[in-house]
Formats: structure tokens, C-alpha cells, sequence
């Protein structure tokens, strides 16, 4: 035996030991191999007299246990068995509980009288969790590599549970009636509408469940290329809802105040790490709620890709807002989701359009990798869209998002800067122009441009302004559906598209000689900066 | 003049019986330990108001008989004598799980030694680094080795432990030497560091932060009782239905601790 076999568990986290935070070193995979290969198949089963429900998790899972410094990993109970535990539990009812019952059910902190209920905690109630495929969970955060196109981005290693089923155990030592279960219960799910564990603001421990503090609710569908987990399988993960959203309200402040405030902004919306004072706390979260997802492979490399007719998307207050701020609120995440559809998409590759819709020719050649993502409001939430009888009908919803978030700032005493911050994507006329185009027939005219000669030989292909491998591009392109209104301001369609280029020039010959291009020969016109 | 039973704790939660912040200062709840093998212990007492809680609710003075008259103030020779007595509860058989091995069960000679005394088991005390028969390891060259967290294991030999296990049932199990187990144990018990978050948001508070351990479910317990022989021949019938019940012991019970299932044999 030498100390190679000592179980990762075990190991100290440094390089040469164990480190599971580090994808590369597969340490994670292992670790996941060693802790369910020998855990105990026999499901735990609360004791006599515990009530239980059972509860599914949207998608995944995090609690942390704090037992490695730098890694989260689940609280694991007997036998090897993840749980959570009935302290979080307890925490969890007793924020929610109508204040003349938490006594009664909690206990008196004044008193120091113990209140009726026992909390038991939530266990798995089979072994499905134990598909290590799945258990470990890899997070990626990209923002300055994004907006203000810095180099150093990785990705970090955590275990999480897979869409697991838990059964919550609440036992009273006073016998009640089955009204007052049916009330535990309520506020219970009070409870789990707020979400379980950790990372509930970027879609982690929501269920479906009814989000009392649901500020803006949206249907979509959309398609495009899947996330994949470090062995490759794909995955739908709807934390890049969050990421999209948090990512353009950065580009939209920093277009309109300094770097330093626009920050500050964000992370007071959608949380984030205060250096030296810990963790900030965000107002806001989401919720995703896929249905009718299906997961599915492109061409010869196999990509994953993901198709989903129905999502819900919910954006959450994660404190108590007062009633202006919430109504405030829900007007710029509101503003955000549509901007987010108007110029973009969620997920990889939301700077295309996707190709198998738009470039079939493209898609379909096997040997070509999927490119571009479509995203479209579902029938209820059809009053989302811009209608667009005219192009110029953009330039205004811009101007208007704009406007929106320079009066929400001013109210709450930010100064506003006129030059902005000096990222690549701050949302800045002097940053960005967004180009457009009536496409009536669904037909994209860009989309080749970005794979050949837009003229003569003249190309954008590889060049700073299209981006390649390991380099963002400056530029994005969205075919976005277009309704319209009749004369009596009914919205008609989506019926064909917008589409539209936003850019945001480099300096380079290539790239003046593009937009000299859309100005002079193409039927783009440009639509915002006017 | 007593009659010799004695109860089986089996942790169906994990059990914190401890002094809070007592013996350690600081963000440390222990349990107690024997202070010999180091080892999580139930004390006496512990037990005893449990048991006459669970009886007090349904006939105090039922309760006072079997368990002995307070003392009232101002009134002399007002206390009686008990006529159950508890000792403590020590650890027969401690569940540990490893990953990547099989969760075994451990116990050292002074532990099975009192489970013997005190439930009258035949046969001699395992030696040390004994295995039971169903036990997996890890065998090369011979030899069958275990993972502990601090150190390999060799098992030198094997041994039918069903008559150990005292509902019958052999479980993946080894006794380790008295030495051991005390480091073995700690490494098993049931661990969390907790924090309490904010009431209005999900952060922790200042200063909300401990460490607490508890023996882990699954952890196999024996204490004796001696119940002392009256003539008016009334039976000690602590449980509602039969002899078997379960409670709740020890402390943080509205977070999930504490629940265990106690058999009583002898009574």
C-alpha cells in the first residue's frame, strides 16, 4: 500500500494531493468514483411518526458542507449518503413562518422554549444521485472575458446533486391536526419557493414550486449548442439565463456610468464577491423550468445540442423589497430579457444566429461544428416582443432601454458619466452601432459573411471584428421574430424577421472597410447610434 | 435484591449528547466521551430523565414510584429511592464510512467486554484486528487490508461475529486494538461545521458559526439497568406497547438529532 490509495476524501487539497476544484486533473471524477462506489444502496428511511413529503429539484443541487477549504462539496451523512441537513432546514421554515406561529413551531428565543416541530432533514429517496457522470458539476464564469475581453477565464470543479428527489422529514412531539400539517406543510413549501442550498439566485435548488417572489415570469423555446461537463456528457443548464442577464446589464451601465459604479450596480442586482468584505447578497435570481427539453448531437464531432418548446423563466427578488423598488425592478429585468432577445440569445454561442435554421446549407455539412443559438417568446409572453413596423421602431426601444436605465441610475443618485467605462462592450454610442434589416422572407443575409467574402474578396472571416477560437468577436448577429401592430394596435405574427448586426469597431482597416461596406452597399441600415 | 436487564440504543439520527460549549470553550460542541477509550458515551442520567419524562406525561405518580419521589421543601425523608437504575451507554458497535471501502462496523476488546458483561454474550472477546466473515478489504499478497483515514488496517484474522451483533445480523465488521479506536472514532463521527444565515438574506450572520459532532446513525449501543425487586410485584413497564419504543436523546432535537430506536431485554 503506498499513499497514492489513500481515498482523495482524505486528502489534503494542494497540487500533487488532491485538487478538486481543478478540471483538468480529473481529481473531481475520482473523488465522485470513491465516495458513491462503496456508498450504501439501502435508501435512508425516516423513523416512525416522521411526516415526509417528497420534492424534485428543477435541475441541480448545492449545499456545502465546508469541510474543504475552496471546494464545495454536499454535506454527506451516514453511509455515505448526501443530504440536507434539518438545521438548514429548520433555517429554511422558520424565514418564511407567519411570525404568530414561529413560536409555537420554532421556539421561543426569548423564552428559550423549544417549539413542537423536529426537523429531520431531506435524503435522497433513491440512488440515482449516485450517476457520478453527473455529480460533478463545473462552473465557468466568463464576464470579463465577455465584456471587457480579458484573457483569463477557467473553469472550477464542484459537486452538486443532478435534478435529485428529496423527501423532507418534519415530525411534531404534540399531536396535530391534519389542518395544522396541511399549514406545516404550506410553509414549508413557503420555503422551497425561495429555493434550497446554495447558488439559488443562478438557478440552483429551485423546484417547481409557485415563486411567491416571482417579479417577471417568461415563456420561451429556443435551440442551440448544449453546455458539456467535463466527461462530455451535455447538459441544460439554466444558470446561463442568469449569466446572459447580469452580463448586459454590465454592458448597459457600463455605457452610462464608470466602471467602478457599474459594478457596484450589478452586484447589488445580481450579486457577486466584495473582495475583502466577503459576499454581496444580490435582489435578484432566476428560475428556470424546462419543459419538452430534448438533448441531442450535431454532425461528426458530435456536439450536443439542446431543443426546448416550453421554458419557464422566472426572474426572483431574493430579499424583501419595498413596493416602489420591487415595481422598479421588475421594470429594468423586464427591460434586460427584452434586450437580451432583441440583440442576442441565452447560452454558448449566443453571439450567431443559429445555423441549421439560418445556414442550413452550413449545418448540415457534417464535418462543420454547430454554431448559433435561436431563442423566441412562446404565445403568452407574445407581448414581450418589439413590434417592428419599421425599422426605425428600433432605434427607439433602444433609445428607450437606454433612457431607462440612465433615469434608474439617476434615482438612485449615481452619477451618471457621459464617456461610460472604457470595456469593449460597454453599451456606449461611442462603443457600439447596431445595424439592421427587415428580412421578410426569413432569409439571412449576414450569416455569410461571417464564412466567406462578404465582397469582392474583402472578408470578415477571422478577423478581430468576427472573432475565432479563444478570441471574442466584436460582434453579434440575431435574426429576431417580428411582429407588428394593425391600425388598431393589435400585434400581428411573429411573422419573418429583424435582423440585426450590433458592433462594436475596433479601430482596424478590415473592419472600417465593413462598415463603409453596410453603409454604402449592403440593405443594412444602421439603427442606433442616430 | 436486583434484577440485572439492559437496554440497546440503535442512532436512527445522528445523537449529540454533549455540554454544550462545556468541556471545550470556543465554537466546539462535543459529545461526551469514556474517558478511557475516548468513545461517545450516553450518561445515566441522560437516559433516566428520558425515560421518566416518557412515563411522567402519561402517570406521575406511576413515575414517582419507579423513579423516586422528588424532594418537596420543608417537608423531611419526602424523597424516595429509585427503583430502576441506569448506568451509562457505551458504544458496541460504531459504523464507519470510508470512501472507495465498505462501511464497517468497529469495535475494540473493552467495548465488547462490557456489551459481554452486561449481556451475558458467549465466547471469548475478539482479539484484535479481527474481521468478520463477511467483511471486504483489499487483499494482495495474503493479506486483506482496510483504509482508515489515518492509517491502513490488517486484518490477521477472521471470525464469525453474529452472536456480537445483538439483533443477529452480522454486519461487515473489525475490532481494532483499545488504543485505536479512540482516533478511529473520531474520525467517524458525524461532523458539520454550521452557520446561521441572516434572517432578511441568504448570508451568514456575524458570528454564527460552530462545529458540531454527534455519534453518527447506525451507531450500536448498550447500557445496563438494574431494577430493584419489590414485593408488591408491579412490573416497570417504561414503553406504551411492549419493550421496544423510539425516543429522542440528547440535544438539538428540533434539527433532526437524537432519534433512536431503544429495545429493552431482561425486564
Amino acid at each position: 500500500m503506498t499513499s497514492t490509495k489513500v481515498p482523495l476524501m482524505f486528502r489534503a487539497q494542494i497540487q500533487g494531493r488532491c485538487q478538486l476544484q481543478y478540471p483538468p486533473s480529473n481529481d473531481a471524477q475520482t473523488w465522485a468514483y470513491e465516495w458513491v462506489v462503496k456508498a450504501s444502496d439501502q435508501v435512508p428511511r425516516f423513523g416512525v411518526g416522521v411526516k415526509t413529503r417528497p420534492y424534485t429539484f428543477n435541475w441541480r443541487f448545492v449545499t456545502n458542507s465546508g469541510q474543504d477549504e475552496g471546494v464545495i462539496r454536499p454535506v454527506i451523512g451516514a453511509r455515505g449518503w448526501p443530504f440536507y441537513p434539518g438545521a438548514s432546514m429548520k433555517g429554511a421554515f422558520r424565514r418564511v413562518c407567519p411570525p404568530e406561529l414561529v413560536k409555537c413551531y420554532c421556539g421561543d428565543d426569548e423564552k428559550l422554549s423549544p417549539g413542537i416541530l423536529r426537523f429531520h432533514g431531506g435524503y435522497p429517496v433513491d440512488n440515482r444521485w449516485t450517476d457520478r457522470k453527473r455529480l460533478v458539476d463545473v462552473v465557468h464564469p466568463q464576464e470579463s472575458w465577455q465584456i471587457r475581453h480579458e484573457s483569463h477565464h477557467s473553469a472550477s470543479a464542484q459537486i452538486s446533486l443532478y435534478q435529485p428527489t428529496l423527501a423532507f422529514g418534519i415530525s411534531s412531539n404534540t399531536v396535530l391536526s391534519e389542518e395544522k400539517w396541511a399549514e406545516i406543510w404550506n410553509v414549508w413549501e413557503r420555503a422551497l419557493g425561495l429555493g434550497l442550498g446554495s447558488r439559488v439566485s443562478a438557478g440552483y435548488g429551485q423546484l417547481k414550486v409557485k415563486h411567491e417572489n416571482a417579479l417577471l415570469t417568461v415563456n420561451l423555446k429556443g435551440q442551440g449548442p448544449a453546455s458539456m461537463l467535463v466527461n462530455k456528457s451535455p447538459e441544460f443548464r439554466p444558470n446561463m439565463f442568469k449569466a446572459a442577464l447580469r452580463g448586459h446589464t454590465l454592458r448597459l451601465l457600463g455605457g452610462l456610468t464608470d466602471a467602478g459604479n457599474a459594478e457596484t450596480i450589478t452586484k447589488e442586482l445580481w450579486g457577486g464577491f466584495a473582495e475583502r468584505n466577503g459576499a454581496i447578497v444580490g435582489k435578484l435570481g432566476i428560475a428556470f423550468d424546462a419543459r419538452n427539453l430534448e438533448l441531442d448531437r450535431h454532425g461528426n464531432n458530435q456536439l450536443p445540442v439542446y431543443e426546448l418548446e416550453q421554458g419557464t423563466l422566472s426572474i426572483l427578488a431574493m430579499k424583501s423589497l419595498e413596493d416602489l423598488e420591487r415595481q422598479q425592478l421588475a421594470g429594468v429585468t423586464g427591460l434586460l430579457v427584452r434586450f437580451t432577445m432583441l440583440l442576442g440569445g441565452f447560452g454558448k454561442s449566443w453571439r450567431r444566429v443559429d445555423h441549421r435554421l439560418f445556414f442550413n446549407s452550413y449545418a448540415t455539412q457534417p464535418r462543420n461544428p454547430m454554431i448559433g443559438c435561436h431563442w423566441e417568446f412562446n404565445s403568452v409572453s407574445r407581448n414581450l416582443y418589439y413590434p417592428v413596423n419599421e425599422l426605425a421602431e428600433v432605434t427607439s426601444y433602444l433609445k428607450k432601454i437606454r433612457g431607462a436605465f440612465r433615469s434608474w441610475l439617476k434615482s438612485k443618485d449615481v452619477p451618471i458619466i457621459p464617456e461610460g467605462s472604457n470595456w469593449c462592450e460597454a453599451w456606449h454610442p461611442d462603443h457600439v452601432q447596431v445595424w439592421g434589416r427587415l428580412a421578410p422572407n426569413g432569409e439571412s443575409q449576414a450569416v455569410k459573411w461571417f464564412h466567406g467574402p462578404y465582397q469582392g474578396a474583402q472578408t470578415i472571416k477571422g478577423s478581430a471584428l468576427a472573432g475565432k477560437m479563444g478570441q471574442i468577436g466584436r460582434i453579434w448577429h440575431r435574426m429576431y421574430p417580428r411582429t407588428t401592430t394593425n391600425a388598431s394596435g393589435v400585434i400581428q405574427g411573429p411573422n419573418g424577421y429583424v435582423e440585426l448586426l450590433t458592433i462594436f469597431p475596433d479601430d482596424s482597416s478590415s473592419t472600417r472597410a465593413f462598415l463603409e461596406f453596410l453603409q454604402t452597399r449592403s440593405e443594412f441600415e444602421k439603427v442606433w447610434p442616430l | 435484591m436486583y434484577q440485572k436487564a439492559y437496554g440497546l440504543i440503535e442512532t436512527l439520527a445522528p445523537l449529540h449528547v454533549g455540554a454544550t460549549a462545556g468541556e471545550e470553550s470556543g465554537n466546539l460542541n462535543l459529545i461526551f466521551r469514556d474517558q478511557f477509550t475516548r468513545t461517545g458515551i450516553v450518561p445515566g442520567s441522560s437516559i433516566r430523565g428520558r425515560f421518566r419524562s416518557e412515563m411522567y406525561h402519561a402517570d406521575a405518580n406511576e413515575t414517582n414510584y419507579w423513579y423516586g419521589h422528588e424532594s418537596v421543601t420543608g417537608q423531611e425523608n419526602s424523597t424516595t429511592e429509585s427503583l430502576v437504575k441506569f448506568e451509562y451507554a457505551s458504544i458496541v458497535w460504531l459504523p464507519v464510512f470510508c470512501p472507495g471501502q465498505p462501511i464497517v462496523w468497529v469495535s475494540c476488546p473493552r467495548l465488547l467486554k462490557r456489551y459481554k458483561r452486561i449481556a451475558g454474550v458467549e465466547g471469548a472477546v475478539p482479539d484484535p484486528y479481527t474481521g468478520s466473515s463477511n467483511l471486504q478489504g483489499r487483499e494482495s499478497g495474503g493479506q486483506r487490508t482496510l483504509f482508515f483515514n489515518l492509517g491502513f488496517l490488517t486484518i490477521h484474522k477472521v471470525q464469525d461475529f453474529t452472536g456480537w451483533f445483538p439483533d443477529g445480523i452480522q454486519q461487515p465488521a473489525v475490532v481494532v486494538d483499545d488504543s485505536d479506536i479512540g482516533m478511529i472514532h473520531d474520525m467517524a463521527l458525524y461532523r458539520q461545521s454550521r452557520v446561521a444565515l441572516n434572517k432578511e438574506e441568504k448570508k451568514v450572520s456575524e458570528g454564527a458559526f460552530f462545529n458540531t459532532e454527534a455519534l453518527p446513525e447506525g451507531t450500536l449501543m448498550v447500557f445496563p439497568i438494574a431494577l430493584r425487586k419489590e414485593d408488591k410485584g408491579a412490573t416497570w413497564n417504561p414503553f406504551d406497547d411492549g419493550k421496544e419504543a423510539e425516543l429522542y436523546l440528547g440535544g438539538l432535537e428540533s434539527i433532526g438529532f437524537g432519534h433512536c430506536r431503544i429495545t429493552l431485554r431482561g425486564i
